[in-house]
């Protein structure tokens, strides 16, 4: 063999390096498994003893010792294959991931490491972003409110749209008294009538009633299209400041809208915060695996980014979940008290009524499924990750309210009266 | 004058490896540095710092071990797919850092020329195999050729110097040819000392035990607990206490801090066990790629024969 240098020579050297690396590597560990024992039975001998209770001192020494023998041996035992090499003169190889070119290394380490501080710092600008978002939109609800607190105070509102709505949106209905009431208004609380007066057998009334809605309907349209083609006149029907009542639409809407993203943005912000958490944490433990499986700095960040990067979205749907999914019971809350709301405000509208009247019931169902629909608005703009959760909550907050409204539309329709599902929030 | 000078100097040598063999000052501590308050109130402050310093790491510790031990459970459950979960290793043979080093776990095993039963070597043997005979083929072939240029050359060469070197060369080329035939019984011998190397040192290791008390486990008063049970035993004369577990091996020093940190909830065991299981994956890691190493260089052994004795024949 002496003869034989070379290529052969540096060939059999690797074969025998790494054959026998695991004989030096059993020889150490060996070693290392004697001295954790001694080590334990050091600790549990002092933990044994009566006399020396107490002695958390010493029996925390030992346990770091412990500690630090366990890591640093196997962290030894990675590099062993390294000096051994070294000690016989064997250059480590490109091959397979061996060491050579530290500036192309160190430059991936250095790429790994600000990618991943890029990546546990977002949700932070993401609190920031979230926190401006809340104060816009509590100031765009403060001007909605204001604008219509002034046209309630000032000229009145009409009364014709829907009375339902968030607890904010208590507008001045009692202002839209019955002799201002507009003919879609009159229209439903004719038709209520006219299914009252049917249930205790009056047919003359009955029909009566039917009429007199389906000529407010009609009048309704009349002044819908007069409207539409830029007449203000309106035939017969009560006359309706319809400036006002677009300025009021338009503000209920801000309010509205200003409320859902404010829900949202809040929302956001706790998904961030909750975020920044999971981040920087996954971002220690990966750091921590990565030095622990490689053997240098640089190294540990390129593996850290790599373990990172899928920890951050496993995390992420985690904290998304709890963000969005708490969201969503916050608003089906939100609904149950407009429900409420919605339900002491047509008492005072409709003192007359009856609460387990049909229009009573529709005009609740009405009022509700209105103010669902916005905020169910909401649902779209919720990540995937947390929809099924939200798509829950509203399912069980809404499916009973969309099936009476429906079943109420079906109702008119068949008694004649030519109102679609979708335009029953017009009564 | 010299001679005194010498003599002085020769003295105060000796007195000086007199006073290092008699006082050990190699590896003291410098007690004058120590740090140290010495005084009540420093006394006092020093116990409320610690106090202080440890109740944080607690109530730091419960927050942030249970996110660490995620992902080491993790990394566990990755590890264990991989191997146990796969249907590749026993429970038994998880691959923790003795078990690959001592060579119970099959698959890491490099020995391509008697391959354990499940290991890569013997996944892929067919192909080494084949592999092998085909670049041994070729070997054969390149020998030939050689032996036949060498032949030709040593033929017509007149001069002494010339034939000298062809008749080296020759002796190169006889040299190479054995080894291209003995080259994996030389492969199997080396397979075969460090598997016996291994056995014999991973035998020493099997009376090793880690006492672990299962107690430390319980969280906040598991500590004060084990104390307790331990000098309530010993008072009755009982040799260890009785909820002092023996585990074995490095499985076992994994497994109490996994147990410290997923059910005691305790920080420190939890990184420990992080950067522990972490460190395993990284020397699964490099076993596999010495599996990988080993197959290469021995599939290649070969050709690496013939090229080298080529090179030299051509020098």
């Amino acid at each position: 063999m002496g003869k034989q240098g070379g290529i052969l020579q540096v060939w059999f050297k690797n074969f025998i390096i790494i054959v026998f690396t695991q004989s030096f590597h059993a020889i150490f560990l060996a070693f290392i498994i004697q001295i954790v024992g001694d080590i334990s039975v050091n600790i549990e001998s002092l933990n044994f003893t009566a006399d020396t209770i107490g002695e958390a001192v010493t029996d925390a020494k030992s346990e770091g010792v412990l500690a630090i023998v366990s890591m640093v041996s196997i962290m030894a035992l990675i590099k062993m294959e390294k000096m051994i090499k070294s000690i016989f003169g064997i250059e480590d190889s490109k091959f397979l991931g061996g060491v050579g070119d530290n500036f192309a290394r160190s430059m991936a380490g250095i790429k790994s490491g600000v990618s991943m501080a890029k990546r546990t710092a977002e949700p932070i600008k993401d609190i920031k972003a979230s926190n401006d978002r809340i104060r816009k939109a509590r100031t765009g609800q403060q001007r909605a409110m204001d604008t219509i607190n002034s046209i309630g105070t000032g000229k009145g509102g009409s009364g014709s749209s829907n009375s339902g709505g968030s607890g904010n949106t208590n507008i001045n209905i009692d202002n839209g008294k019955k002799n201002n009431k507009s003919p879609e208004f009159l229209a439903g609380e004719l038709y209520g009538k006219a299914l009252d007066a049917k249930k205790s057998g009056d047919m003359d009334s009955y029909n009566k009633y039917m009429k007199e809605a389906a000529k407010n309907l009609k009048d309704s349209r009349t002044s819908d299209r007069q409207i539409a083609s830029g007449s203000t006149s309106t035939i017969g029907a009560p006359t309706i400041d319809k400036a006002t009542n677009d300025k009021i639409s338009a503000a209920k809407k801000s309010l509205q809208e200003n409320k859902i993203e404010e829900e949202l943005a809040k929302a956001d912000r706790k998904n961030a915060a909750i975020r920044a958490f999971t981040r920087a944490g996954s971002t220690a433990a990966a750091l921590a695996f990565g030095m622990g499986a490689t053997d240098n700095i640089a190294d540990a960040a390129t593996v850290a980014n790599l373990v990172d990067a899928p920890l951050d979205v496993v995390s992420d749907r985690f904290s998304a979940k709890q963000a969005y999914g708490s969201a969503g019971k916050k608003l089906s809350k939100d609904l149950e008290e407009a429900r409420k709301q919605a339900i002491e405000n047509i008492k005072k509208e409709n003192p007359e009524l009856e609460e387990d009247s049909v229009e009573f019931k529709a005009k609740v169902n009405v009022a509700v499924r209105t103010e669902m629909d916005a905020k169910l608005a909401v649902d779209s703009k919720i990540p995937q990750s947390a929809r099924k959760e939200a798509a829950k909550v509203w399912k069980e907050a809404g499916s009973s309210i969309k099936r009476d409204a429906r079943r109420y539309a079906n109702d008119i329709s068949r008694n004649g009266v030519t109102y679609g599902d979708t335009n029953i929030d017009d009564i | 004058m010299k001679h005194k000078l010498r003599n002085i100097i020769a003295i105060c040598f000796v007195l000086v490896l007199l006073v290092f063999i008699f006082n050990n000052v190699y590896a003291a501590i410098n007690e004058d540095t120590e740090n140290k308050i010495g005084s009540v109130a420093g006394d006092m402050f020093n116990w409320i710092l610690t106090n202080l310093l440890n109740s944080a790491g607690g109530i730091l510790g419960s927050v942030i071990a249970p996110l660490i031990n995620v992902f080491s459970i993790l990394i566990f459950l990755v590890l264990y797919m991989l191997f146990v979960g796969t249907g590749v290793s026993d429970g038994l043979a998880f691959p923790f850092p003795d078990q690959i080093v001592f060579n119970k776990i099959a698959l890491l095993d490099p020995n391509f020329i008697n391959p354990a039963e499940g290991s890569i070597s013997q996944m892929v043997g067919g192909l080494i195999s084949k592999t092998y005979y085909s670049f041994f083929t070729l070997a054969i072939t390149v020998f030939v050729i050689a032996a036949m240029v060498i032949g030709i050359k040593l033929a017509i060469s007149s001069l002494a110097a010339e034939k000298a070197q062809y008749k080296k060369a020759l002796n190169n080329w006889i040299i190479g040819i054995v080894l291209l035939f003995v080259i994996h019984y030389i492969m199997a011998g080396v397979f075969y000392l460090n598997e016996e190397i291994v056995k014999g040192v991973g035998n020493t290791t099997e009376e090793i035990t880690i006492k672990f008390d299962a107690l430390d486990a319980v969280p906040v008063v598991g500590k004060t607990l084990g104390k307790l049970v331990g000098g309530i035993a010993s008072v009755f004369g009982a040799e260890q206490s009785p909820t002092v577990v023996d585990l074995k091996g490095y499985g076992g020093i994994i497994l109490m801090y996994a147990l410290k940190g997923l059910i005691g909830q305790d920080l420190i065991s939890s990184i420990v066990f992080l950067i522990i299981i972490g460190q395993t994956f990284g020397l699964v890691v490099v076993y596999i790629k010495r599996v990988f190493m080993c197959l290469i260089l021995g599939m290649m052994a070969p050709i690496v024969v013939a090229v080298d004795v080529i090179k030299k024949s051509i020098s």
